[in-house]
């Protein structure tokens, strides 16, 4: 994990920017839970785009690895709605 | 032995599970998804079966929300409001009529507007506001959620307004338990004093129609967002006349069997858990597998890391409490 950090991290600049851009924004919406529901579903778009491209450039796209962006993903909205609609 | 390595199969990387703990395998993680769906049905649907649920247990007194209000008025260069009496009444009047009607808007289903209560209290405004707020925990959670809030902190930082009357109403909303605060802003028609400067630059509000001729009326524009059904079970506090002749929630709890179980608090808590284990066995797992040097197809550990680890800031930052 470290050195794959650490030899691609221009690769994970991206995913970054768009983790920190999403947290600075469901702060600052905290009276618009609509909003904030987009963001979340925003940046898990982003995060599963991101995963396969990075695996897309590696050249080890598998059903598997989308399969599984896309379960920590849906697993993160849903984690994150059941809290912003329980509220 | 068995339980042992049945907990190793879920938690640690091994021949078993294919090198992966199971509990982060693809199937595993739709599973857990399944489950926390199916625990908000379940939480959702308690009214419905002739469950008596409990939105939020809190204790507001009206009279925090107004120093609380004019706590940040002060600190904007604004003059307090002053406690008024027929705009409590009229705050109360719309807290029981939400109740009553089951609703929660500004304009209710009927199309009674907010400005008829200030009127049934006789209270004639030259200018009329209103926030509405429902299951925050304390006085100040509801009144950071306003301030936040571009519409309601315009109307808590208006120098339009005069005078101020609050009420808090619980009962049931939608087969919910609730608690609802009602913040009503005005300025009587006979006060013909020029505003107070504001000490900075603010949007003016948009006048709303009227029911009187003259006056000009503030509405805070209605999101579209339904309350979510909270449930819990316990006994709703029994409302009680202040000093200021305000409702006011009582700490007395009645006799009987009840179930002190905040629903937010638990979903918050469940989703805690869930993140800060799935983080831990995925450390764990990426520790294992990179000192054994086994070459498996996966995700980027960093990359899933780093979106719970937003997943779990998001959880953090929302807080119970809706305002409109």
């Amino acid at each position: 994990m470290y050195k794959e950090l650490t030899h691609h991290f221009s690769h994970y600049l991206p995913l970054l920017g768009v983790i920190l851009a999403g947290i600075l924004g469901f702060y600052l919406f905290s009276y618009d839970k609509a909003f904030q529901a987009v963001i979340t579903v925003a940046v898990a778009a982003s995060y599963v785009s991101w995963g396969l491209v990075h695996h897309f450039i590696h050249g080890n796209l598998h059903t598997s690895l989308i399969l599984e962006y896309l379960a920590i993903a849906v697993l993160g909205v849903v984690i994150v709605f059941s809290v912003l609609f329980r509220a | 032995m068995i339980f042992a390595a049945r907990l190793a199969h879920y938690f640690y990387p091994g021949y078993s599970n294919n090198h992966k703990a199971k509990l982060l395998h693809s199937t595993t993680l739709f599973l857990l998804v399944a489950f926390i769906i199916v625990f908000q049905v379940f939480l959702s649907s308690a009214p419905s079966v002739g469950l008596k649920v409990l939105g939020y247990s809190a204790n507001i007194p009206p009279d925090q929300i107004i120093t609380l209000t004019n706590k940040r008025r002060t600190e904007a260069g604004l003059s307090p409001l002053t406690y008024n009496p027929a705009l409590t009444s009229a705050a109360k009047a719309k807290g029981d009529h939400m109740l009553a009607y089951d609703y929660w808007a500004h304009v209710a289903s009927d199309g009674t507007e907010p400005w008829s209560f200030f009127i049934s209290a006789g209270y004639k405004y030259r200018y009329a506001g209103e926030n509405l707020a429902r299951d925050f925990s304390d006085p100040n959670s509801a009144v950071e959620a306003w301030m936040a809030s571009p519409s309601h902190r315009d109307n808590m930082l208006s120098s339009k307004y005069k005078d101020i009357g609050v009420a808090v109403v619980e009962g049931d909303l939608a087969g919910v338990d609730t608690t609802i605060i009602v913040q009503l802003f005005g300025t009587q028609l006979s006060d013909t004093s020029t505003p107070v400067p504001v000490a900075q630059a603010r949007p003016e509000a948009t006048p709303s129609p009227t029911l009187i001729p003259s006056p000009k009326i503030t509405l805070v524009p209605t999101q579209t967002l339904l309350p979510a059904p909270i449930a819990q079970t316990s006994i709703i506090p029994t409302p009680q006349i202040n000093e200021l002749g305000n409702l006011e929630l009582s700490q007395e709890k009645a006799s009987g069997f009840q179930i002190l179980l905040s629903p937010f608090d638990t979903t918050r808590s469940i989703s805690l858990a869930t993140i800060i284990l799935l983080s831990i066995v995925m450390i764990i797992d990426a520790v294992v597998i990179a000192r054994r040097k086994i070459p498996r197809v996966g995700g980027r550990t960093f990359a899933h890391l780093a979106f719970l680890g937003m997943i779990l800031a998001l959880i953090l930052i929302a807080k119970a409490g809706q305002i409109l």
